[in-house]
């Protein structure tokens, strides 16, 4: 076995799923380095399951290779793929007490029973389950489930921790809460996981390197950082974090652009290599628009009219139309302390290096798409 | 090294590619030789001695003497024909009192609703020749409905008639239950939006809910014809001296005269499987049409008075045609067990016949009991180890166009009567077959085998249909390897299934009656006991026989209702 036994790394080469003509995953190349916490993030039926699925060896890709830890898998069979795969309805054991589903694996091993019970109750007492040993799943709620189907994959020993949207089926305000413990618990063991979520938000604050899919396809890899400030592409862009986009042509290129949007507003951007006259299509992040009264030296200043304003607590929602028509969305904070009304004359400022600059599409529709 | 690792060791190589096939393999052996062979090879064994048939039923040399070469032939035709007229009557009859039942319970909510629920099931689970001697009882016996009248024997003497109103009881409950589930099924959204445009619910009825359930009534229509066309042990005893196709079986197979009870007990396979197509490929096709609305007829039959009304007479024709006859016997039992209420002649008595009296009734019963339950336990024991993988053969094997054709083939011992069915196991196993066995207990086995198939592989493959598959890859994640997964997280799953499947079958066994004649040899059930009984004329024997049978068949029905909840 090739590697370090400690953190295994999973390689993807070139897999392919078909169902049928539906492509689920084509030419799929992934590298997740050792202990790291990956995610795959996407919308619904972009193959981000499916990849999982690929790697725990409950699907069978048509082309390519998986390798874990350096040993190509691809014949092998789940169980005996080493890995702990915590499902997203959790899958516990109805007939089956918390303690005899977390002792599960460990008694397929054919542990003695001590043990067993040593590892059993050092999983419970991670998972916060020691109270409920006893119990059966009809008498839990879904985070305590939620906890035990981590319980129980963490039990059995495997370096690998898959998790497909672990926690899609809890509240809110469990869910945020659990995104730290579950990122602590990982990294507190020195695993290596691959968590599938389509909830961008989710990937941001857990992720060390997230990988967007859209159908069957990998967009970017990259920190949630270099996704927020560089993504690769408009659907990322969207997909990921909240962003404005406008229509443009490039009037100058160089270090930096120039880019004249409809109705002959100009603005300034980073630098491009496009040509001068080549059809664009401009980014803004929704939090990185200042609203103000007046311009600003050496800042972006489009003008507009504020036609919406919703007061959420923490930020205010703003929705402006600019002279030239277009609507953009702004995020403000409320601490700044200032307040626009509907119907208030306002100029949109912001920095050139935040304007994301896109050659126009093909298909713009297809690319402000979100699935 | 644990007990354990070394079991998951074994069920690791157990898993391989090689077994499983093997046992699939071993699993479609099984449905060839136990279940589908012996009907199926009756083709062949007719057509081997074709000599010999043709002439027995077409050219009797003994019979042309007297210009009647073909009396067999025209024997035959003639049972055949019955069996088809009754079964037509008894579907009709069935479907015009079974329908408005049906919508009842699947419409209404009432108190005691439960309790009607239970009670229409009630001839499915008395054993069919003591639901036929309970029938004959009523309506053809001075105890009976006769008697109350002031007639001198019963309202209907054995023949058609009785027939037709024995089948008509018996079948009910199939009818019921297979409508109410598909009425169940219909989108009440469907008719409200119906009756905002207007139609009044009669025409409702007719324009909107009978084309969504048309399927589920053809299937019910035929399931209902094909079941009385079967139909042997009840009319065995109300036949008297009337005979029907699958008596004329009985017949000929206890007078030794084999071509004849094989030539028909071919074409009755034919017919069965002819049905059983019938029922699979043109459930969708048929159609209900008449899309006029008569509105002001309609809304005449719809009115609140008019519905009271059916609804009473609904209810009236289940008491007094179906409930009623079906529980007579348990009357008639009081009212003999201590002698002739008559004449107060204890000798005629139930107890006396039983107990006392020196031909050894009550040994006799006892040892039949006996028999009946290894019997039943044997058949359904074997049929739970072979019917489990064929239900995951079904359900999880990619079959594509095979699954129609493998789920016809389970069906076939439903389908077949069951005299005819028993024929055919009677020449597989013994002289003109395989040569294997004679007529008696172990024969009566391998024929329970085949008839219970279809009632093990039927539920268990809802249950496998049912089953989480998410559970099962969680298991194999967890290390384990197929094998272990289907005994730590599938059997546990399924436990109610099974044994609600196993008692499904176990109670079948206990009341079959056609077959078990046929090939019984010196073996004798419960249900057989009956009718020697009935034919000797111990009537109150007979009867306390069937209590007997009907009270241990009710207790198994109860524990199955109870290991199921309440639906």
């Amino acid at each position: 076995m090739g590697g370090s036994e400690e953190m295994p790394d999973v390689r993807l080469v070139n897999v392919t799923k078909r169902y049928g003509r539906v492509i689920a995953v084509e030419g799929l190349n992934l590298h997740v380095r050792d202990g790291e916490y990956f995610v795959l993030l996407g919308p619904s039926g972009c193959g981000k399951t499916t990849t999982l699925r690929i790697i725990a060896g409950l699907t069978k890709p048509d082309e390519g290779r998986v390798y874990i830890d350096g040993r190509d898998v691809s014949g092998i069979p789940p169980e005996d793929r080493n890995i702990g795969l915590v499902f997203q309805h959790f899958e516990i054991f109805p007939f089956m007490t918390v303690y005899e589903n977390v002792a599960y694996s460990l008694m397929i091993q054919g542990l003695d029973e001590e043990e067993i019970e040593r590892r059993v109750y050092q999983a419970l007492e991670v998972a916060g389950l020691n109270e409920v040993a006893d119990r059966y799943p009809e008498e839990l709620g879904a985070p305590e489930l939620q906890r035990c189907s981590i319980a129980r994959a963490l039990a059995k020993g495997s370096r690998l921790l898959l998790l497909d949207e672990p926690l899609g089926s809890l509240d809110p305000e469990t869910r945020e809460r659990f995104r730290f413990t579950l990122r602590s618990l990982v990294k507190g063991r020195g695993l290596t996981a691959i968590h599938v979520t389509h909830d961008q938000e989710e990937a941001m604050a857990i992720a060390d390197r997230i990988a967007v899919f859209r159908r069957g396809r990998v967009l970017q890899v990259g920190t949630p950082m270099e996704l927020y400030e560089r993504p690769a592409s408009i659907f990322v862009a969207n997909f990921v974090g909240e962003t404005n986009f406008l229509e443009g042509v490039i009037e100058r290129s160089g270090e930096r652009s120039l880019v004249r949007l409809r109705g002959d507003l100009l603005i300034e951007a980073g630098g491009s290599n496009l040509r001068a006259g080549s059809r664009v299509v401009i980014g803004v992040r929704r939090e990185n628009i200042l609203l103000e009264e007046g311009k600003a030296e050496g800042l972006n200043a489009l003008p507009g009219r504020v036609i919406r304003a919703a007061f959420l607590g923490k930020i205010i929602r703003y929705r402006v139309e600019l002279d030239n028509g277009d609507l953009v969305e702004v995020k403000q904070p409320t601490r700044l302390g200032r307040f626009f009304g509907e119907g208030e004359r306002v100029y949109l400022i912001f920095p050139a290096e935040k304007v994301l600059v896109y050659p126009y599409p093909e298909d713009l529709r297809y690319e402000l798409a979100l699935r | 090294m644990s007990w354990r690792r070394l079991l998951v060791r074994v069920e690791r190589r157990l898993s391989s590619r090689g077994f499983s096939l093997l046992r699939d393999a071993l699993v479609l052996l099984f449905l060839l030789i136990f279940v589908v062979g012996p009907p199926l090879s009756i083709f062949l064994l007719v057509l081997r001695s074709w000599g010999e048939v043709y002439q027995t039923v077409f050219a009797d040399p003994f019979f042309a003497q007297i210009g009647q070469g073909a009396l067999r032939w025209n024997m035959i035709q003639r049972g055949l024909l019955r069996s088809f007229e009754i079964a037509a009557v008894v579907t009709f009859i069935d479907v015009l009192i079974g329908l408005p039942m049906a919508l009842i319970l699947a419409r209404y909510d009432f108190r005691g609703k439960r309790l009607v629920d239970t009670l229409v099931d009630l001839p499915m689970a008395v054993p069919t020749a003591a639901l036929g001697f309970s029938l004959y009882l009523f309506w053809g016996s001075i105890d009976g409905i006769g008697g109350l009248l002031g007639l001198e024997g019963g309202l209907f003497s054995r023949g058609p008639l009785l027939i037709i109103l024995t089948h008509v009881a018996f079948s009910y409950p199939y009818i019921v239950r297979s409508l109410k589930e598909i009425i169940e099924s219909v989108d009440q959204t469907l008719e409200h939006a119906a009756r905002t445009l207007g139609a009044p619910p009669f025409t409702v009825f007719r324009t909107v809910t009978a084309p969504l359930i048309k399927s589920g009534l053809l299937a019910g229509s035929i399931l209902c014809f094909t079941r009385s066309l079967g139909e042997t042990g009840a009319t065995l005893i109300v036949a008297g001296a009337f005979y029907t196709a699958p008596l004329l079986v009985v017949e000929y197979r206890q007078l030794l005269m084999i071509p004849p009870a094989a030539f028909l007990s071919m074409i009755l396979v034919s017919i069965s499987a002819f049905l059983l197509a019938l029922l699979r490929f043109s459930a969708e096709r048929f159609g209900l049409p008449i899309k006029e609305a008569w509105p002001r007829a309609e809304r005449l039959l719809s009115g609140r008075a008019q519905r009271h009304l059916r609804d009473l007479m609904t209810f009236s024709f289940f008491v007094l045609l179906i409930l009623i006859p079906s529980s007579f016997i348990f009357t008639y039992l009081i009212r003999w067990w201590g002698g002739s209420p008559y004449i107060g002649n204890p000798n005629l008595g139930a107890f006396y016949q039983v107990f006392l009296a020196p031909d050894k009734k009550w040994p006799a019963l006892q040892s039949s009991i006996i028999t009946s339950f290894k019997v039943a336990a044997l058949a359904t024991g074997v049929n739970i180890l072979a019917g489990l993988p064929m239900a995951f053969l079904l359900v999880r094997k990619n079959l594509g166009r095979l699954r129609g054709l493998l789920d016809a083939l389970v069906d076939i011992p439903l389908t077949v009567p069951t005299s005819a069915l028993g024929f055919s196991f009677f020449l597989f196993w013994g002289t003109k077959g395989l040569n294997l066995l004679g007529p008696g207990f172990w024969m009566v086995v391998l024929v329970h085998i085949g008839f219970t198939y279809p009632y093990v592989v039927r539920p268990l493959t809802a249950v496998v249909e049912g089953l989480d598959p998410h559970l099962e890859e969680a298991a194999r994640t967890l290390g384990a390897p197929p094998l272990t997964v289907f005994r730590t997280v599938i059997l546990p799953s399924m436990r109610e299934g099974i044994l609600a499947a196993a008692i499904m079958a176990f109670t079948r066994s206990l009341g079959e009656t056609g077959a078990t004649i046929v090939v019984m040899g010196l073996s004798r059930t419960v249900p057989v006991l009956i009718v020697q009984w009935v034919e000797s004329l111990a009537l109150p024997a007979a009867a306390f026989a069937c209590v007997l049978l009907i009270a241990i068949s009710l207790t198994l029905l109860l524990i199955l209702r109870y290991v199921l909840g309440w639906e």
